[in-house]
């Protein structure tokens, strides 16, 4: 099986990464840049646990081979957090309860992210659909969507400079 | 599995179909969300994925003034927000909306749902509504298939080997032409249809003067209804007719029973879509 470099970014950083055809972006980001926030769940675009930004649209990582991902942009769950603080969206989840065992979180997060990015000001309905692909066993999903809405409601207010750590949408 | 699998990215046409030609196992891999599913739980065996994202042949939604063409590679993101679907061709942007979920839909591409040729593919009933043609290139030169002859079974295509599909081509509908779509499912996202429906009518003079209807996931191909289609046409669309029409849908359809529902329930789902398809045009058109 070929090996083939290909370059991409990641969280903004530039990166050179060997792969092969059967290694999905998934294993490149957890296996190769040892970025394990990625969670895999169902592995076949199901849950939506291994969802990253890429190109500025939410994916399933699952199914993104590693050669696809050559030249794009991805971002990760740990491209949300500036100098090891929580974006204002992370926050949100914690302060909403709407982490429990928080497999789905990361994937959960990078969706919602994506849709605050084009949507600043969804309504419920927005958040729903956008959250549908992205399975959750624990909560419910109501504290996920407050936690959603909250976020969008304190940087509608131009809140997020007074919270800690936080300089923009996510 | 893939292990052994090689991965190309071919840059020109020639290149794509003369590896597909020319391997036995070759696969055309674009959003991937089909294939490389079917491939990583052993289901396809694969010895080459021939990823075709990079052909500016298979690219953009144009509009050419009385038709509109969509390249293979279009996304189903990218369908429902191309101003020229909405405002020409919204049936065909509603059921691109209902697909899957966002992450899928910013993968899953129009050509790859045609070429997977799923009964319930979520692209069938509407291209077949709005009369679609499906342009296909390869080792054999271009040519181009009425929709109603590319589906061939489940899982199978009209496509010769060595041979893409680079687009769908729709004609522009006259401008008074109604669509719906609708479709059943267990759940609201991520659940393939247990029946889809698309329906368009043309009303004039307050009678149907052209009526289609096309359903999904109740035989091994989408298909036309020309049964319910003529009880349409040349009558108003009252109450009755609609039910006349949505029971007529029902003759041709052949279900069957699967883990998501039986072949009567499926049955029984075309008769209630195929009146709510109507429902939702006669109250538009008042």
């Amino acid at each position: 099986m070929r090996k083939q470099l290909i370059t991409l970014t990641v969280n903004g950083d530039r990166c050179e990464v060997a792969v092969t055809p059967d290694m999905r972006l998934l294993d490149l980001i957890r296996d190769e840049l040892e970025l394990k926030g990625t969670k895999e769940g169902c592995g076949e675009g199901e849950c939506g646990a291994c969802t990253v930004i890429m190109n500025g649209l939410p994916v399933n990582a699952c199914l993104v081979l590693a050669p696809q991902a050559a030249e794009a942009d991805i971002v990760t769950i740990e491209g949300l957090t500036t100098n090891g603080t929580m974006s204002l969206l992370q926050r949100q989840f914690l302060d909403n309860g709407a982490v429990q065992c928080g497999f789905c979180s990361p994937g959960m997060i990078m969706t919602a992210k994506a849709l605050l990015d084009d949507n600043p000001a969804p309504s419920e309905d927005d958040v729903r659909d956008a959250l549908s692909g992205n399975l959750c066993r624990c909560t419910g999903y109501e504290k996920i969507v407050d936690a959603v809405l909250v976020t969008a409601a304190l940087v509608g207010q131009g809140s997020a400079e007074s919270v800690p750590g936080e300089g923009g949408a996510a | 599995m893939l292990s052994g699998t090689e991965y190309v990215r071919p840059s020109t046409m020639d290149e794509a179909s003369g590896l597909l030609a020319n391997d036995e196992g070759a696969v055309v891999l674009a959003g991937g969300t089909d294939v490389l599913v079917a491939a990583f739980a052993g289901r396809m065996s694969v010895s080459t994925l021939v990823d075709v994202s990079s052909l500016p042949e298979l690219k953009g939604v144009e509009d050419w003034g009385d038709c509109v063409w969509i390249g293979a590679l279009t996304t189903m993101t990218k369908l429902c927000a191309s101003d020229v679907v909405n405002r020409v061709l919204p049936g065909l942007g509603s059921a691109a909306a209902a697909m899957g979920c966002w992450q899928v839909r910013n993968r899953a591409t129009i050509g790859g749902n045609l070429c997977n040729a799923s009964p319930s593919a979520e692209m069938g009933p509407p291209l077949l509504v709005y009369e679609a043609a499906v342009d296909l290139d390869g080792v054999g030169g271009k040519r181009r298939l009425p929709i109603s002859e590319f589906f061939k079974g489940p899982g199978e295509t009209a496509l010769a080997k060595g041979e893409l599909v680079t687009g769908i081509r729709i004609p522009k509908p006259d401008a008074g032409l109604r669509v719906a779509y609708v479709r059943r499912a267990l759940r609201r996202s991520m659940d393939i249809p247990l029946v889809n429906v698309a329906v368009g009518v043309q009303m004039g003079d307050g009678v149907g003067v052209d009526a289609r209807v096309a359903l999904g996931a109740v035989a091994p191909v989408p298909f036309r209804v020309p049964v319910a289609e003529e009880i349409l046409v040349g009558r108003p669309l009252t109450d009755s007719v609609i039910q006349e029409a949505a029971e007529g849908a029902c003759c041709p359809a052949r279900p069957i029973t699967d883990v998501r529902a039986t072949a009567e329930y499926r049955l029984a789902m075309v008769e209630v879509l195929v009146r709510r398809a109507l429902i939702q045009l006669a109250e538009e058109s008042v």
